[in-house]
Formats: structure tokens, C-alpha cells, sequence
């Protein structure tokens, strides 16, 4: 009886989490890759605190763009909600599943979308001026 | 003329076959059914697997009581409860956060506006 006990003690204890992690005690290599979200890191949720570290922890094996990217995005990407989060993972999965030449075309779209974003505000500015 | 100390086992052997051979019938076949009659015994002595152990050995495990069975459920349910949130973490960990982090695609084609 006691050893089922002590057994079903142990069982909780490791179900049980560990506290929420202070920024001060995480190694220096994930304080650098989590730097965009330093400011918000002690009230995001244990949870996806969890999740954060373990992106941090394949940053150093990621390349210069890709590391330019995800210190671009994170920030971001910590202020969705998980709701948020959640359907941007299913959209990215049902993405994969696109066949590979599409793929390909929705990303060039993008791309072109984005650059035409970019050039609005210049194209905008002596719109502006031109006003009297 | 070699001396008995100097037969090879060859030549033993075919004394022996020969001497066999020179002996009477019944002889042969009392001695073949002394032969099977040892066999037979050798190989009853031989362990034998058997269920009934494992089936006394899980008596002794299985709960008596209520309390017994109350723990037992205790822990069934650590267990399950377990293998759940390992799987969960599991199924974080291959979440497509980096690939949405680091992609090609910016963030906005993935995020609700």
C-alpha cells in the first residue's frame, strides 16, 4: 500500500511543473536568441516560456538570414495569443501540404506583395508634398 | 604390437561396433531399451516452462482491498496523465514555430489580422 502511494507520489512530482523561468537565469545563448521579447519574457505564460527556450535552443544552428528573420518575427509572433498561434501553425501545415511548384508561387506573390507595401509609404510621401 | 594404452579412438570404436555386433539379440535390445528408458528420464527433468507461475506471481500483485484498488487507480491515472502531457510536449516540440519563425513566407500570411 505505502509503495503504491510513494509510487503515485513520484507520478505527480514529475507531472508536476517547474516554476516559470526568470530571465536572469537563462543561459546566455537562449538570452541572446530570446533578446526581442527580453521586455515581456516574465509574463509570458510557463507554457510557451517552454516553447520559446526550445526555439532558442536550435538558434545557433540556424543560418545568418534565418537568424535575421526569427529575431525580426519573434517579437511578434510572442504578442498573438496562443489561439493566435495555433491556427498560424494549422495555415503553415496546410501550406506544406500545397504541391511544391505552388508553393513556390504563393511565396513569390508574397514577396511581391510585400515589396509593394514597402514602396507605398515612398510612393505616398510626394503625393503628400505635392498637396499645396 | 600396440599396446591397449595405444589405441586411438578410432580403433576403440570399432572394437566396440564389432564386440556389439557378437552380441546376442536380446542383449541388444535390453540394452536399447535400457537407452530410451534413461533418455526418457533425462528429459523429464529438464525445466519446464509453465503459466501457472506467472499466474501465481500476479495473484500476488494484483490489489486485495479497497484501498489496494484505490491506489492502484491512483497510479494508473499518474500514468495515463503522464504519457499524456509527455505526448503533448512531444507534439509541441515538432510544432511548425521555427519554420514559420525562419520561412521564406512572412508572418502575416500565417496570422489572423
Amino acid at each position: 500500500m505505502r509503495t503504491l502511494l510513494l509510487a503515485a507520489f513520484c507520478c505527480f512530482a514529475t507531472l508536476a511543473h517547474a516554476a516559470p523561468e526568470s530571465w536572469n537565469t537563462l543561459p546566455p545563448a537562449e538570452q541572446q536568441a530570446l533578446a526581442p521579447i527580453q521586455a515581456q519574457w516574465n509574463t509570458l505564460p510557463e507554457k510557451a516560456q517552454h516553447n520559446f527556450r526550445h526555439l532558442a535552443q536550435q538558434y545557433p544552428k540556424l543560418t545568418p538570414d534565418q537568424k535575421q528573420r526569427f529575431s525580426n518575427r519573434l517579437a511578434k509572433w510572442a504578442s498573438l495569443t496562443p489561439e493566435q498561434r495555433q491556427a498560424a501553425r494549422e495555415k503553415y501545415r496546410a501550406f506544406s501540404q500545397i504541391p511544391r511548384e505552388k508553393r513556390e508561387q504563393i511565396k513569390q506573390m508574397a514577396k511581391q506583395n510585400r515589396a509593394a507595401r514597402m514602396q507605398q509609404p515612398a510612393s505616398a510621401v510626394p503625393q503628400v508634398n505635392a498637396k499645396p | 604390437m600396440k599396446n591397449q594404452s595405444q589405441l586411438d579412438h578410432r580403433q576403440i570404436a570399432a572394437l566396440l561396433t564389432q564386440s556389439a555386433q557378437q552380441l546376442d539379440e536380446d542383449i541388444v535390445s535390453a540394452l536399447s531399451e535400457k537407452r530410451a528408458h534413461a533418455l526418457q528420464k533425462q528429459r523429464m527433468r529438464e525445466p519446464v516452462f509453465s503459466f501457472s507461475a506467472i499466474g501465481h506471481r500476479a495473484h500476488n500483485l494484483r490489489p486485495h482491498s479497497t484501498h489496494q484498488w484505490v491506489a492502484a487507480a491512483i497510479v494508473l491515472v499518474a500514468i495515463i496523465s503522464g504519457a499524456a502531457v509527455f505526448w503533448s510536449n512531444m507534439q509541441d516540440r515538432q510544432s511548425p514555430d521555427m519554420a514559420i519563425l525562419t520561412g521564406d513566407m512572412p508572418l502575416d500570411a500565417f496570422v489572423d489580422k
